[in-house]
């Protein structure tokens, strides 16, 4: 059976035209790109739809003889379709523990300051990090031992925390998730009687700053068992 | 071609498909390869990027300053060096190039359709070896572990092609890599400038790219050039 190969470019072609439509429509894209670059997936969509219609229109237009698809052109498009079948088969995957522990600790924050948090209230792990290595920044943002803070957040299973604490975690992207950095706050859970958690499970946690040696710890007053959002990771704040 | 390559604030591997086409259309192939080195680092987004992640003031501009003279002596440079050399000796043959692999549109069918044609091949060209670059730079991220280059951190050129080397592996988008440049605390401006150079130049992903669009003796003669 021979097929013709210029349905099968149109084919792929159409396939990733699709994905970028899907994903613009159903607003996924955070799972994959920072908030500056998502501009590429309704410029991508436009794009590759208007391409799909151009194809189509002069294959039909088109007075060649069909070209039959050789097996290696079916390899090489199969190749090009291999990272939609892997968002097909696991639409929720995100980076976790793992990744977390291959990519550092997020040492980056000590030379880049974000802008500060609009109140005390809006502070996340990125800030927190920041006020443990500058003052100037802390006073800024006005984050002092305790301030009350509410992190929504994944467990990573890190042993460089201080002691008797678990370190709660998120993903923070600039251009996309390959340049994810993790950034995590240590939690102390003891007054809960909650020390325990399994790596890569997302937890709400609220509770209040606690300078311990280097570090600002979250003496959490209440941890509760959460989903995993829908848009995982973080963007930074600029 | 250096202003082009500015203007034309690309992501990293869509120059190489732009250059190649210039070159096949009879731009030099100095200039072709100028543009296609430049414009992934001498461009507005790249550099405002390099400047923020940074912590803008004298030390964002210092980078900056730094990455964009650095990255056109290397752009220039490579560009000399390597397109000296005729466009049928640089570049690989394509079947399209003969008529005969991808279709082509009716003659008739006009510009646009034309356009999308080209578009089409390209875009069906250089996307298997986009995924399979970005495959093997994610095999590369998880398997080997930051910790392992930041023990590198001391040592003064050690830490240059260290960071080079981390460069080519994470195979990073110019708008970005300058935040994770700025996280390996423990290395000199200096290796992190080269992180930031190189890395635009040639990683995983581009190397895959360059062995399709270019003869085999491209990446090498790259490498050599840049460096040093």
């Amino acid at each position: 059976m021979s097929v013709d190969a210029r349905i099968a470019r149109g084919g792929a072609l159409a396939a990733w035209a699709l994905f970028f439509v899907v994903l613009w429509g159903t607003g996924a894209t955070g799972r994959y790109l920072g908030s500056r670059t998502q501009w590429v997936v309704p410029f991508g969509a436009v794009v590759l739809t208007l391409a799909v219609l151009a194809y189509a229109y002069g294959y039909l237009r088109a007075r060649r003889s069909a070209s039959v698809l050789t097996l290696r052109e079916a390899v090489s498009l199969f190749a090009l379709l291999l990272p939609l079948a892997a968002v097909v088969l696991a639409p929720h995957a995100a980076l976790g523990s793992f990744a977390a522990s291959r990519k550092g600790g997020g040492a980056f924050f000590l030379s880049m300051r974000p802008a500060p948090p609009a109140s005390p209230a809006d502070v996340s792990f990125l800030d927190i990090r920041e006020a443990e290595g500058g003052e100037d920044f802390a006073d800024e943002a006005g984050i002092h031992s305790g301030l009350r803070v509410r992190l929504l957040g994944f467990v990573t299973g890190s042993k460089y925390v201080p002691a008797g604490t678990f370190e709660l975690a998120r993903f923070y992207i600039a251009c996309c998730v390959a340049d994810a950095l993790p950034v995590g706050v240590p939690i102390d859970g003891s007054a809960l009687h909650r020390g325990r958690f399994r790596r890569d499970s997302w937890l709400q946690v609220t509770g209040s700053l606690e300078h311990r040696g280097k570090r600002l710890v979250v003496v959490a007053d209440r941890i509760v068992h959460v989903s995993e959002p829908s848009h995982p990771y973080l963007s930074f704040r600029t | 071609m250096i202003a082009a390559g500015g203007l034309h604030t690309s992501a990293l591997t869509l120059g190489v498909p732009v250059a190649r086409r210039l070159i096949a259309r009879g731009v030099h192939p100095a200039a072709g390869i100028t543009f296609m080195l430049a414009s992934p680092v001498m461009n507005p987004i790249v550099l405002t990027s390099t400047w923020v992640a940074y912590g803008g003031h004298t030390r964002g501009a210092e980078m900056v300053v730094g990455r964009a003279t650095l990255g056109l002596i290397a752009a220039t440079t490579a560009g000399w060096a390597i397109g000296r050399t005729r466009a049928g000796d640089l570049l690989r043959s394509r079947a399209s190039d003969h008529g005969d692999g991808h279709a082509h549109p009716d003659e008739h069918a006009g510009r646009a359709v034309a356009f999308a044609g080209h578009l089409v091949a390209d875009f069906l060209f250089m996307g298997k070896f986009i995924v399979l670059g970005a495959a093997l730079s994610a095999f590369v991220q998880a398997a080997v572990p930051e910790s392992f280059v930041s023990a590198l951190g001391g040592a003064p050129v050690l830490s240059a092609l260290a960071l080079m080397a981390v460069a080519y592996l994470l195979s990073l988008c110019s708008e970005a890599d300058a935040f994770v440049a700025a996280s390996f605390t423990s290395f000199s401006l200096g290796a992190q400038l080269a992180f930031l150079v190189f890395g635009p130049i040639t990683d995983i992903k581009l190397s895959v790219l360059y062995g399709a669009t270019f003869r085999g003796w491209f990446v090498l003669r790259l490498l050599v050039v840049t460096v040093p």
